[in-house]
């Protein structure tokens, strides 16, 4: 005859695929799934009772009886019942599990229904000590732990005493590795399902959030498109064209046109920093520069009052952020231009009577630096077909895959092989000179142009 | 390729970044990280040598600026000390000469600050 070990031990297996059925089963299904959420319900509760209860009778049934000893699994329902479900459920099933087992009587009969009652509740205790599934090495040690106290209280409980204790020597071998093999592949299981239900959890809260500020950019990104000027103005002997390629969903760079008693005015701006603050303080400078209008004011007058306005209005100390930006106005009765500006890419101004090209220069610092900065004003005329290009750095600091920047000077020949064309054609090239320059490689920063041009 | 180089040292201190090379777009991001790496490690003082900087790009300046008013805000400083002539056209044009306070060389900055200092 075979060892008796491993013939009871592989029998016994047999009886642990059935529960590895069942461990799949649970915990799978909407009960375990409630005592997950804390939400068990009295039926739930009730159903699972059952189930392990149901667990523990077949772990009798499939029992191999030697000597008046039946070696089983009956302990393993109730004690997975008290770990995953808690006291309730253990006791419950242990119950069950007694109750059959002591209906079946022989001289373990109290024993085996006392060990298999105690599997339940210790388990389930457990679980209210550590208030969620242990994990799988404590489950299996535990079990392991409990079959020999179920030997010794088997011992204790039983007479006679010397009968008790052959049986129990010949069955603590394979009811120790039975059960310990059912409980570690319950374990398994469960501890598995947990720890899939945690990452799903985590990742449908991160793609909610995910979601949630995506959400809120388009919404930014629809109300910074509001602020920048819904058509190009048009006035007379002149040619506008502008736009603004934020690099991300909103951005810092602007542009604006006010048009006043056969005047333009415009400016073009950028703002340090990226995103949404930048795009903040893009807001906040817009409506700043429309505050500081005032009918009689010249532009370096307009900055100044910006300037101020930004220190005092935004704490600009404590956000640290600023706005280069360049302020112009436009008389259509006389062509001229009067213009401040503050920190700004001087903007290209090409005449069309030498073909050279002159660089609107800085005339004062940038806004939000500093309170009380003086600005100065320059007046030019424009004269038929000079072209005024206004930029931001997206343009002469875009880069292209061999780090090179686009810089000024590709700008100015770009500008100037484009003079015969409109305002718009001039946009049109100079943006189509920039990306053949950076070959699709990812715009890092908004890109703004302005061109005006005074028409022959 | 190395545009840009940043040399870390300390006088009295006090830390000082000794740039070499262009300050652009690219680079400036080097110089950003390493400024408010300065700065978030608590640091209210910080030097800029640019005696071997030849260019200076508006974002360069930016960063600067940026790094400027974040020091401000806690009562520090960022001083700058050895100019060359283009980089201190850039401020001058820019007008960013009004907000720095600038030094012929990293010794003169400290005396100044030091001096500054025990005036309080």
């Amino acid at each position: 005859m075979a060892n008796p070990l491993i013939n009871f031990s592989l029998i016994l297996l047999q009886a642990v695929c059935v529960i590895a059925v069942a461990a799949l089963l649970f915990s799978r299904s909407r009960y375990f799934t409630d005592v997950l959420e804390g939400l068990a319900t009295w039926k739930s509760r009730l159903v699972l009772i059952i189930f392990f209860g149901a667990l523990s009778i077949y772990g009798s049934i499939i029992g191999i009886n030697t000597s008046g000893v039946i070696i089983n699994v009956r302990d393993l329902g109730p004690m997975v019942g008290g770990l995953a479900c808690g006291p309730l459920v253990g006791l419950g099933s242990g119950i069950i599990g007694a109750v059959y087992r002591f209906s079946e009587g022989g001289f373990t009969a109290l024993a085996c229904s006392i060990n298999v009652t105690l599997a339940g509740l210790l388990g389930g205790l457990i679980y209210l000590k550590k208030g969620r599934f242990p994990t799988v090495a404590f489950t299996v040690i535990f079990a392991v732990l409990f079959e020999i106290l179920h030997m010794v209280l088997t011992v204790a409980f039983s007479r006679p005493i010397d009968l008790a204790f052959a049986a129990v020597k010949q069955a603590v071998g394979p009811m120790v590795v039975a059960n310990g093999v059912g409980i570690l592949v319950f374990a398994f299981i469960i501890t598995n399902v947990i720890a899939e239900r945690e990452t799903k959890r985590e990742r449908d809260s991160y793609q909610l959030e995910l979601q949630k500020k995506q959400a809120e950019l388009a919404v930014a990104a629809d109300i910074q498109k509001s602020f920048l000027p819904e058509r190009i103005p048009t006035i007379d002997g002149f040619e506008i064209s502008a736009t603004n390629i934020p690099a991300r969903e909103v951005g810092g760079d602007f542009y604006d046109f006010i048009q006043q008693d056969g005047n333009l005015q415009f400016l073009i701006a950028d703002v340090s920093g990226k995103g949404v603050p930048a795009a903040l303080f893009m807001a906040l400078s817009r409506i700043i520069m429309r505050a500081c209008q005032a009918p009689n004011d010249g532009a370096a007058e307009r900055l100044r009052c910006a300037n101020n306005m930004i220190m005092s209005n935004s704490g600009s100390g404590t956000s640290g952020m600023f706005v280069t930006l360049f302020f112009a106005k436009l008389s259509e009765k006389d062509r001229r231009l009067v213009y401040s500006n503050a920190g700004h890419n001087p903007p290209l101004l090409f005449k069309a009577s030498t073909g050279s090209i002159e660089a609107l220069e800085v005339t004062g610092p940038v806004l939000g630096m500093m309170e009380e900065m003086e600005y100065e004003q320059r007046t030019i005329a424009l004269e038929s077909g000079d072209i005024l290009l206004l930029y931001t750095d997206g343009i002469v600091e875009a880069m292209n895959a061999k780090e090179e920047l686009f810089g000024l000077q590709r700008l100015r020949s770009s500008l100037s092989s484009a003079k015969r064309l409109s305002a718009q054609e001039i946009q049109d090239s100079i943006l189509r000179d920039l990306k053949q320059f950076t070959e699709g490689e990812e715009q890092s920063d908004d890109i703004t142009v302005m061109v005006i041009k005074a028409e022959w | 390729m190395s545009k840009m180089e940043i040399l870390h040292s300390h006088i009295d201190n006090i830390p000082v970044l000794s740039v070499s090379g262009k300050i652009d777009a690219m680079t400036s991001r080097d110089l950003e990280v390493a400024l408010v790496d300065l700065i978030n490690q608590n640091k209210k003082i910080l030097i800029v040598d640019m005696a071997n900087v030849v260019y200076l790009s508006s974002s360069g300046l930016r960063v600067l600026m940026a790094s400027l008013n974040e020091l401000r805000k806690g009562d520090g400083d960022l001083l700058l000390a050895s100019l060359q002539p283009f980089v201190k056209d850039v401020f001058s044009l820019t007008g960013a000469i009004r907000f720095f306070s600038i030094y012929p060389n990293p010794g003169e900055a400290i005396k100044a600050f030091k001096s500054k200092t025990d005036d309080l």
